[in-house]
């Protein structure tokens, strides 16, 4: 096993093969990591002893030998698996030789209920946080603006404060489960990524729900939960955010991607029956998904047939459509080397690979 | 336009058996047809077969088409009209045959229709 990863080391570069991982997750070790970040009244509020423990996780027991980390991500000191910039580094930066890293977090303040304004200072402490200790550490990593999207003009107000960073290229929002994101009270954040020329990107969060909420395993929720991506993409484009911003980018993060045509097959259909319902939405959904909305790939499926996986990719009508990922440092984490049926071209896989989110992100 | 050639001339009722929004079947030349009188007061023909799953489209509806520029408000589309099929309501703009903002894959077939001499006439 040792033998073959030190044989993979570095092997897409020496390979001449261009990687961009669109979504990688920097961790803190605790939240008491952001309390420098932190004004008064906050700061005491996550620093004094028995203090606020930092948001809820998934409350299911991981089942996986690790936990939610790659068993060979696991640091020496026991602090969270991505914590590490050394370790990001070594394991995934230089071992496959990676151009851009997207840092997605894993911290989300959307997906707190109560307090807001703590949760708006929280998402612009970890801003500060993320920018010193990630984004100044190596260039090639790429930064994902954190905000609190039930105050949505503080959020849009944080977007403009650390949006015009050089190296921020996305808002991140989880995919909640208690409500669309797409709605209008949302939408200055929507015009406030447009602004800074910023795409917006959803990953689920320690809230994210499958359709009857926490079903009884993980496994089940694991299955199941990319129908919270479905719903907060079926709300974008429903409550018209495309036609308001025409050239809004969305990437839908570690959501899986097969279920897509079938999403846009049911929505176009049911767009000719109701479209009387939402008459500002003035294209066939499936339009907007193929124009303004980019997936990545990982998790990858894995069917018996690769060539099945392919002739999903074809039935989406968009060689743009997919940017890859590894998820670091999480159990389910795909290799560039690795993750690819040979059922996919070479050309389509090196656009997936890089030129896919260059344009994306215009790097 | 529908062409106006090699057309065959049906009287199918009095102007007054139609009133606004109304929208009845006729069999003329062994066809069915779904034909229309709009709000405004002018007349159309379509044919009365949806080409989706066949319902009756003279069993549906007849409304100005809804638009909007802004989430929640609702409305017209000038003086567009789109007939509403029975079953799956798919709409279908009675002057072009196409469902809006849809591409083309579904056209319901339209026809000439004229009121001559107080008669609602159609050219099959
Ligand atoms: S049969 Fe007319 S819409 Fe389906």
């Amino acid at each position: 096993m040792a033998e073959k990863v030190r044989e993979g080391r570095g092997a897409e570069k020496r390979a001449g093969r261009a990687v961009i991982d669109a979504d990688v997750h920097e961790m803190f070790r605790s939240i008491r990591d952001l309390a420098p970040y932190l004004e008064a009244p906050w700061r005491s509020r996550i620093e004094v002893a028995d203090g606020w423990p930092g948001p809820p996780g998934l409350p299911y027991a991981y089942p996986q030998i690790s936990g939610v980390a790659k068993a060979d991500a696991v640091t020496s000191d026991g602090s969270p698996a991505g914590s590490e910039y050394e370790l990001v580094r070594e394991q995934l930066l230089d071992e496959y030789g990676i151009e851009r890293a997207v840092l997605t977090g894993g911290f989300y303040p959307t997906e707190m209920q109560v307090q807001p304004e703590f949760a708006t200072a929280l998402a612009a402490a970890y801003n500060d946080w993320m920018m010193e200790n990630w984004l100044e550490c190596d260039e090639r990593f790429l930064g994902s603006v954190c905000i609190a999207a039930q105050d949505p003009r503080a959020a849009a107000r944080e977007i403009d404060r650390v949006g015009a960073h050089p190296r921020m290229v996305q808002v991140v929002l989880p995919t909640i489960p208690h409500d669309t994101l797409g709605k209008p009270f949302y939408g200055e954040i929507f015009e406030a990524a447009v602004r800074n020329g910023l795409a917006v990107a959803f990953h689920q969060g320690n809230a994210s729900a499958t359709a009857v909420g926490l079903p009884t395993y993980y496994i089940e929720w694991h299955t199941a939960v990319a129908q919270s991506w479905q719903s907060q993409l079926i709300g974008l484009i429903a409550h018209g955010v495309f036609d308001r911003h025409p050239d809004l980018r969305v990437l839908m993060i570690e959501s899986s991607w097969t279920w897509v045509p079938s999403l846009m097959w049911r929505f176009d259909y049911n767009y000719r029956s109701l479209r009387r319902e939402v008459p500002w939405v003035k294209r066939m959904p499936s339009e907007y998904i193929r124009d303004n909305v980019r997936f990545t790939t990982q998790p990858m499926e894995y069917p018996d047939d690769p060539e099945h996986l392919y002739r999903m990719f074809e039935m989406i009508g968009s060689e743009e459509f997919l940017l890859f990922s590894t998820d670091y440092p999480h159990w389910d984490f795909d290799s560039p080397s690795q993750v690819f049926p040979k059922s996919f071209p070479k050309d389509l896989r090196e656009k997936i690979l890089s030129s896919n989110a260059r344009k994306f992100y215009d790097l | 336009m529908p062409r106006t050639y090699h057309q065959e001339r049906y009287a199918v009722c009095r102007e007054e058996d139609l009133a606004p929004g109304e929208v009845r079947p006729f069999t003329v030349g062994g066809r069915r047809l779904a034909v229309l009188r709009t709000e405004g007061g002018s007349y159309r023909a379509i044919s009365d077969t949806c080409p989706h799953e066949g319902a009756s489209i003279s069993r549906g509806a007849v409304e100005r088409m809804w638009t909007s520029d802004e989430v929640g408000k609702y409305c017209h589309a000038g003086e567009r009209v789109v007939a509403i099929c029975p079953w799956h309501n798919f709409e279908f703009d009675v002057e072009t045959g196409l469902t809006p903002n849809v591409s083309p894959r579904l056209r319901i077939k339209i026809y000439r229709a004229e009121v001559e001499d107080g008669e609602v006439v159609v050219y099959v």
